[in-house]
């Protein structure tokens, strides 16, 4: 019987121990995520020396293609975002491209069709493949950090880790559209877009949770990407108007065209004839036969 | 009689609500699959999109200045010159110029404007009529310039982000030197016709 309540109490020990154990591995646990993609990686992967750029030549109106390039280590997209998504982010990125005027179609590239490390011999095939002239490389960096506050010692009730959001999750997520000129490998421009989601789960959800973050992390910084992507676009377009050496424009069938005027003729105009009204009315030239 | 420059004011706040109009914007350009395909009124809203807020500003002050010259010196044909000046590029532009995927701008107008005031202020007997003569010259000679060598003769190609078009140019300009004489025509026959003849 002595022996029986010793066997007990070791037993009930052992348990409670065990209980704080787990308790505390409950409390103060931190795990980090970490996904990218580097246009770098896909376009100069295994190359010690880069193609060196020629002049571009742009032939409006532009085809313009967008792809997400292939993430690191060729670990496929479908673990952090599904095909449907990426074609919604290019959807939304592809919408700043597609009011431009010399921008004639807007061609946006399933994943599969860029291999990992493919470079600029990937990009030809795919400007064989969807005549594209230009295309804008989107690249990403997401990292996620999940740490337990206080809440989290209400997990000991059982109870609490179905309902208590202890979970503390922090996303941050860098997009970046890189867009080449293909048949000249020349990098025309690139824009960033940045997001940071803080959010909250209970250990039950804290996947789902994530999943979700991450999906709102890459939105945020699509949104963040369009606002950047606006501004590069109109230091592109100075940029190719103050060095014509640079960039060589052409045009082809399918352009758009415009009547202007244009600002030093506008101007030759208006001094031609405002000169001409006051010489008019003082009767300047009136003498004047030839 | 006060005269007001109604036809030049409803022509520039046309371009500028639809130019802040995105929406506006793809509803009016000529595009001309979607011309083809029934919406044919493209063919007459085209000139009152701009694809840029310097498109936009340069053609304005041009048509605002001389339209305005125009309608308050009292010419009376100026509106069919703004008219015909909207109406045939697009038309032409359909019938000739199959590459020609969209279009807009309202210089065709702003060059109508100009030529129409420069030969009316050049009939004029006063002073300055040979400095209107040789701005309409200086007109003239710069679009058949651009036709001829096939480029903007100011400005880069890639100043503006399309082509610029010369032929937009040359028919305001034809536009408004046909209405001119046509108009001149007329009051000289009717001067030279004896009153007892008049049927």
């Amino acid at each position: 019987m002595h022996g029986f309540k010793l066997f007990a109490r070791i037993i009930l020990v052992l348990l409670l121990a065990g209980s704080l154990a787990g308790c505390a591995a409950f409390y103060g646990r931190h795990r980090t995520s970490h996904f990218t993609s580097s246009v770098v990686e896909y376009l100069y992967q295994d190359k010690q020396q880069a193609d060196t750029p020629t002049i571009p030549r742009l032939s409006l109106p532009l085809r313009v293609g967008i792809a997400f390039v292939p993430t690191s280590k060729n670990k496929p997209w479908r673990g952090r975002l599904s095909e449907k998504e990426l074609m919604e982010l290019m959807e939304r990125i592809s919408a700043e491209f597609k009011n431009l005027p010399f921008v004639k179609s807007i061609e946006m590239i399933p994943s599969a069709y860029l291999t990992a490390g493919g470079g600029f011999t990937n990009l030809d095939q795919i400007r064989a493949m969807y005549g594209v002239d230009v295309i804008a490389l989107l690249s990403c960096d997401q990292v996620q950090h999940t740490d337990e506050g206080l809440l989290s010692l209400s997990y000991w009730t059982i109870v609490g880790a179905y309902l208590v959001r202890g979970e503390k999750n922090d996303t941050n997520t860098m997009l970046d559209a890189a867009v080449y000129d293909i048949s000249s490998r020349k990098l025309l421009f690139r824009a960033p877009g940045v997001s940071q989601v803080r959010g909250s789960a209970t250990p039950v959800n804290l996947s789902e949770q994530l999943r979700a973050d991450s999906v709102q992390g890459f939105q945020g910084a699509a949104d963040n990407l369009v606002i950047n992507l606006r501004d590069q676009l109109a230091q592109f377009q100075v940029r190719v108007r103050e060095k014509p050496d640079a960039y060589t424009v052409v045009h082809k069938p399918g352009y758009t065209g415009g009547g202007s005027i244009g600002a030093f003729f506008s101007l030759l105009l208006l001094a031609f004839g405002a000169i001409a009204l006051v010489a008019g009315r003082r009767g300047l030239c009136r003498g004047f036969r030839p | 009689m006060s005269r007001f420059p109604a036809i030049t004011l409803v022509m520039a706040s046309a371009a500028l609500v639809i130019h802040a109009v995105p929406q506006l914007q793809r509803d009016c350009v000529y595009d001309r699959h979607l011309v083809l395909a029934g919406q044919w009124w493209r063919l007459f809203t085209a000139p009152f999109v701009h694809f840029s807020v310097s498109h936009l500003c340069w053609n304005l002050l041009v048509l605002v200045a001389a339209g305005t010259t125009v309608e308050l010196e009292g010419y009376r044909r100026f509106g069919w010159v703004a008219l015909l000046s909207i109406a045939v590029p697009g038309v032409l532009f359909l019938a000739s110029k199959p590459e020609l995927a969209r279009y807009g701008g309202l210089s065709s107008v702003a060059v109508g404007a100009t030529a129409y005031l420069c030969l009316h202020r050049a009939a004029r007997l006063d002073g300055g009529r040979w400095l209107w003569m040789a701005l309409f010259a200086v007109l003239l000679g710069k679009i058949l310039a651009e036709s001829l060598l096939a480029a903007p003769l100011f400005a880069r190609s890639a100043e503006v982000p399309f082509m610029v078009l010369p032929s937009a140019h040359l028919i305001g300009l034809v536009v408004a030197t046909l209405l001119f004489f046509t108009e001149k025509h007329r009051r000289w026959r009717a001067k030279e016709q004896p009153k007892g003849l008049t049927f």
